[in-house]
This record gives C-alpha cells, structure tokens and sequence, in this order.
C-alpha cells in the first residue's frame, strides 16, 4: 500500500471528501475490502473463523456418535482407536465427536456475549461522548468502577453469586465485557464531534439521532469491529476457563473447558483427554485473533506499523 | 508532581467506593435465601426460628444503605466476616495464603516482564526480519493459549513426559515447585507484553529525539537504551499495571491447575463450597490490590514522565 493512498484513507475514514475528485468515494470501501483481500492474517483468520463455523452449524451430520453417549466398555481408547478417531474419555464418550459439539457453546459464548457488548458498549458510548455533561460523568464513572476490577475475577465473581452454570456465563461474560467498547466509542465520538462535517449537518438542521446514526456510527465502525472480534477471542477464553473452573457449562455438555477440567485427573494416563479440546480452544481463539490483528491493520491506518 | 499525586489518590476513593458496591451487591444478587447460604448452603432446610435469629444478628432485615454503610465499616476494621467452611475470619483465611500468591506472582511479573520487553525491543530492532516474523508469530500464539491449557501442557511436559520439576503442591517452599505455576503465568503475558512493547520501540524509533540522537553521533548502543528504550517502556507500564489484574485472574487458575496454597486457589474453593463471604473477601481483596497497583504505576509513570506533570 503506498503512502498517498494510505493517508486518503485516512482522509476519507474521517468522511472529508477527497481533494482529488476523480476518485469516487465508493471505491474507498472497494480499497478496504482490496486490502483486506491481500492482508494474510485477515485471511488465515477468516478461514479458521469460517471453518470452525461450519463445524458448529454442522455437527450434528459431522460427528461420528452422540457427545453424551456413555460407552464404558470403551472408556479410555487412545487416539487412532477403531470408532474413536481421537480417542474416547473416562466415560467412553468419543471425544472427536465432543470437540465438534463443544464448538457450538464455544461459537455461541462469543457471538452472544459480544452481541451484547457491542450493542451496549456502542449505545452508551455515543450517548456518553455525543452529550457530555451528566451523561458522560455517569457512564464514564460506571466504566472506570468496571475496569477497576480484572474482568476475570469480576465475572468469576457474577458466576459465583448466581450459581455455576453457562447461562450465568452468558450474563456474566456480557456484564463484563461492554465497558471496553463503550470507552473507545466515547474516545472516537468526541473526537468526531466537533469536526466540520458535524457542524455542517447540524448546520443544516439534522436531528442529533441523524447526526448519530449518519454521521458519527459510520466513522466509529472500524474501532468497533477490531475490538468486537478481538473480545470474541476473549469471550471464548473466558468461558473455557470459567468452565475449567467448574462454573460453566455443567457435565454431560461438551463444553472444551469442562472437557480440560475433567481431563486432567488423567494427565498420567490418558493426556488426550485434555489434548484435543486444548487445541480446539487454541485454534479458535488464535484465529479471531489473527482476524482481529489483520482488520486493524486494515481498517486503522493510524496503528499500522 | 505533589499536586498529580494528590489528585490520583483522591480520584482511586471513588472506584475504590464503587468496589466495595460490586462486592456487597454480589452478595444481594445471589438466588434464594441468603440467610440459609451464609448459614450453610449445604444444609437442606434451616429451622425458621435460628434463620430469624441469624438474620436478626447479621442485620439482614436492615435497610439496604444501612447494610451498606454498616459493610463499609466493618471493612475499614479489617473484619471480612466468617468463613463457614474452617470458622475462621476470612481476613486471616486471606492473610494466610497471601505469602504464596505474593511470591508466585512477583516470579510471574518478572518473568513476563524481562521476557515480554526483551523480546519486544529486539523484534522492533531487527523489524522485518526472519527473527521478527518468528518472534511476533510466537507471541501471538501466546497470547491465544489459555493459562489453564498452557500450565496442563507444560505440567505434562516437566513433569509427566520427562519428569524434571513437581506437577504440583508447594513442597516446603523449595522454589522447584514455584517453576511451572510461575512459568505458566509469566508466559501468559509475556505475549502481550512483547507486542506492546515491539509497537511502542517502533513508534519511539522514528520520534525526533531519536533521530537527533544519532544525528549527534551518539554510538547505536546509547541511542537504543538510554534514549529509545526508557521512552518506550513508559506505556508498557501501563500494560504492566493492567496485567496485574490479568494475573490476578490467571492465578486462580494456575493455583488451581497446580494446587498451589494462595488467595486464588481458596477463591476456587471458595466458589465451589458457595462460601460466599469467603468468595466475597477474596474478590475485594484482588480488586483492592488492583487499585492501588495501578496508583502506583501511575504515579512512577508521572515520575518517569514529566510531561503528566500538569495534566
């Protein structure tokens, strides 16, 4: 990417128009979506997203058995055993077919908890950076009490008051995870709010929901769609290690945390038991992450280096 | 500086108040009867006539800001409540693994520290590079292992493929035992650490005082440590004192993976035993220790930096 049109880029993410008209602003995002073509951690990352999608929506027709099916005349299988591709665990469960199964409660965790992240952390962070005043002193003090504790601990915490089980994760993961989101909402509206093209609109009588929607959302995007692919990674983390912990989903589901937790009373004698899951979790969580670094380098051309 | 320190004190009273309410609303989110949990949540049903007594005695029937006011002062005593499990106070419950987390996570810090940093500046330096790709995809995948399957992997390593070090427990405090949970958790954030820190050398290697620096003469050695380095190293601090609370997190699961006696492994305990004043407790003193962490790396960064000075 050379320099002039990196920094049109820039211009353009900003929505001023391009000094040099005969590039026609469509072919801005035609740009982005060429960048983001060529960038290979966006792709490597897509492709791990995409893969382990389709494993979540198809697990039903790809796994060999049933994940909760016990088998105890073939517990304990190693990995290549006839039935049992990756072996099968204490109980007899083919372990395969529970890895394939927990990519749904993985997949799931992320996408609802960032949902809901992202559409409260955006929410509050417009309203926060678009109003000032009393608004912006309420949300920005409930944001700073939340980063002051580790969000971890802070959800560990939820989990422990509610109870142990994955739909307290749910709202665990979603309580802790929208304050990043809305401080760098906020951070991006304020700087956009005193920029011409607001005073323009503004100007010409636009209601401040249009300004919201029409003006400020669109040049927040970007931010919005790094951290939010970024927090599903953590989201994914989280949940596996709130189940590893025995606060998330409970046995028989085939939650990869719940699978490591279990597995590692067998670390001596039968360590493919905590294996597959582990790699599952690896893969999944490096590929939005990869995903996640690959967009920022494309959408953010300020933090490219 | 006086006054920037001043202010960043009274600007932690708040967030430490807004602490102390996410502990005390846990407890007031909890489903059922609290009286029958702080009791023993292990025991079917409770005679109505000791749950009165009970309740009357803790003050539960208290207005909720009474309650509140009344939690915020018994903690300003020091007194954290009982642990049902032992019957003991949970400050002393707390006090008394405190020596081991302590000790893990200061092995853990600096492990992650010189190693994040060191890697960090010699990727930024040798930008590019073969050395470069290969240490900045390293630190991705380090950043994508969770704790718990990286300490599983390294126990599983180090202690039952080649059995060099202890799987687990914590001996008689032979530093043997404080290798793997230290090494787990220093990796953990070694990752995050190291990229910081490759971006920000980048960002300082191109700043005009650098350039100045060389342009002067000075010999490479003295440009990249005494002028590059110091610069860099200020938001990595920053990271630094973010980590801790990460750490924090990380240390209930690496205590637990590898049965080490601190704070985070009776927080898992805690959790599982519903031992929710103990759970309680172990909650507000990670936050607390967070806080006044990150004080303090905000005040050695003003130290560092004179330009926070008059902020």
């Amino acid at each position: 990417m050379n320099k002039p049109a990196a920094r049109l880029i820039g211009a353009i993410g900003q929505r001023i128009a391009p000094l040099d008209a005969t590039i026609p602003i469509a072919s801005v995002w035609r740009l982005s979506w060429r960048r983001v073509g060529r960038n290979r951690n966006v792709i490597i990352g897509f492709l791990v997203v995409g893969l382990m999608a389709s494993v979540a929506l198809s697990a039903p027709w790809l796994a060999p058995r049933d994940p909760t099916h016990n088998d105890l005349a073939n517990a304990l299988r190693p990995p290549n055993s006839p039935g049992f591709p990756l072996g099968s665990d204490n109980l007899g469960r083919d372990i395969l077919s529970r890895v394939i199964w927990g990519s749904r409660i993985s997949l799931t965790v992320g996408l609802v908890v960032q949902s809901f992240a992202v559409v409260v952390g955006t929410l509050l962070g417009l309203v926060a950076g678009f109003y000032g005043g009393w608004t912006d002193d309420v949300v920005s003090g409930l944001t700073n009490v939340m980063f002051a504790l580790p969000r971890l601990l802070f959800a560990l915490a939820i989990v422990a008051a509610l109870g142990p089980s994955l739909n307290n994760v749910f709202i665990a993961l979603g309580i802790v995870g929208w304050p990043m989101l809305c401080r760098i909402v906020r951070a991006q509206t304020l700087s956009l709010r005193g920029k011409d093209f607001v005073e323009a609109a503004r100007a010409i009588g636009a209601t401040d929901l249009k300004i919201i929607i029409r003006h400020i959302l669109p040049n927040a995007l970007s931010p919005i769609i790094v951290v939010a692919t970024v927090g599903m990674a953590r989201a994914i983390l989280a949940e596996a290690s709130l189940s590893f912990l025995g606060l998330g989903a409970q046995p028989p589901m085939p939650s990869w945390g719940t699978m490591m937790s279990r597995g590692q009373t067998y670390i001596w004698s039968a360590p493919w038991l905590m294996l597959f899951p582990g790699v599952a979790i690896f893969i999944a969580v490096l590929g939005l992450n990869l995903l996640g670094d690959g967009l920022r380098d494309v959408l953010d051309p300020r933090v490219r280096d | 500086m006086l006054r920037y320190a001043v202010r960043r004190l009274i600007l932690a009273v708040p967030v430490l108040l807004g602490v102390t309410l996410i502990t005390f609303v846990l407890m007031w989110i909890i489903p059922g009867d609290v009286t029958q949990v702080l009791i023993d949540p292990k025991i079917g049903t409770i005679d109505p006539e000791v749950a009165r007594a009970a309740r009357e005695r803790w003050g539960l029937d208290a207005p909720l800001l009474v309650r509140y006011g009344r939690y915020l002062g018994n903690i300003l005593l020091g007194d954290l409540g009982y642990s049902h499990a032992t019957n003991e106070p949970v400050r002393d419950a707390i006090l008394q693994r405190l020596p081991a987390t302590a000790r893990l996570a200061l092995a853990a810090v600096a492990i992650s520290t010189l190693l994040g940093i060191g890697m960090g500046v010699f990727t930024a330096l040798r930008r590019g590079s073969y050395f470069d790709t290969v240490g900045m995809a390293v630190t991705l995948f380090g950043v994508s292992v969770p704790t718990f399957c990286l300490g599983l992997l390294l126990m599983w390593l180090l202690a039952v493929r080649w059995p060099l070090l202890p799987a687990t427990g914590y001996g008689r405090g032979e530093l043997s035992y404080l290798w793997l949970p230290a090494v787990t958790l220093g990796l953990s954030y070694a990752g995050a650490m190291a990229r910081l820190t490759r971006s920000a050398m980048l960002d300082v290697i191109g700043a005009d005082y650098v350039r100045t620096a060389r342009a002067k003469g000075a010999a490479k050695r003295a440009v990249i440590w005494r002028h590059a380095v110091p610069n860099a190293l200020i938001p990595v601090l920053t990271l630094i004192g973010i980590d801790i609370g990460n750490l924090m997190a990380g240390a209930v699961i690496a205590e637990t993976v590898f049965a080490w006696p601190g704070v985070g492994r009776l927080l898992a305990d805690a959790i599982q035993q519903r031992n929710l004043l103990l759970v309680q407790g172990c909650v507000l003193f990670f936050a607390v220790v967070f806080v006044v962490v990150n004080v303090v790396v905000d005040l050695v960064y003003g130290l560092l930096d004179p330009r926070i000075h008059y902020d």
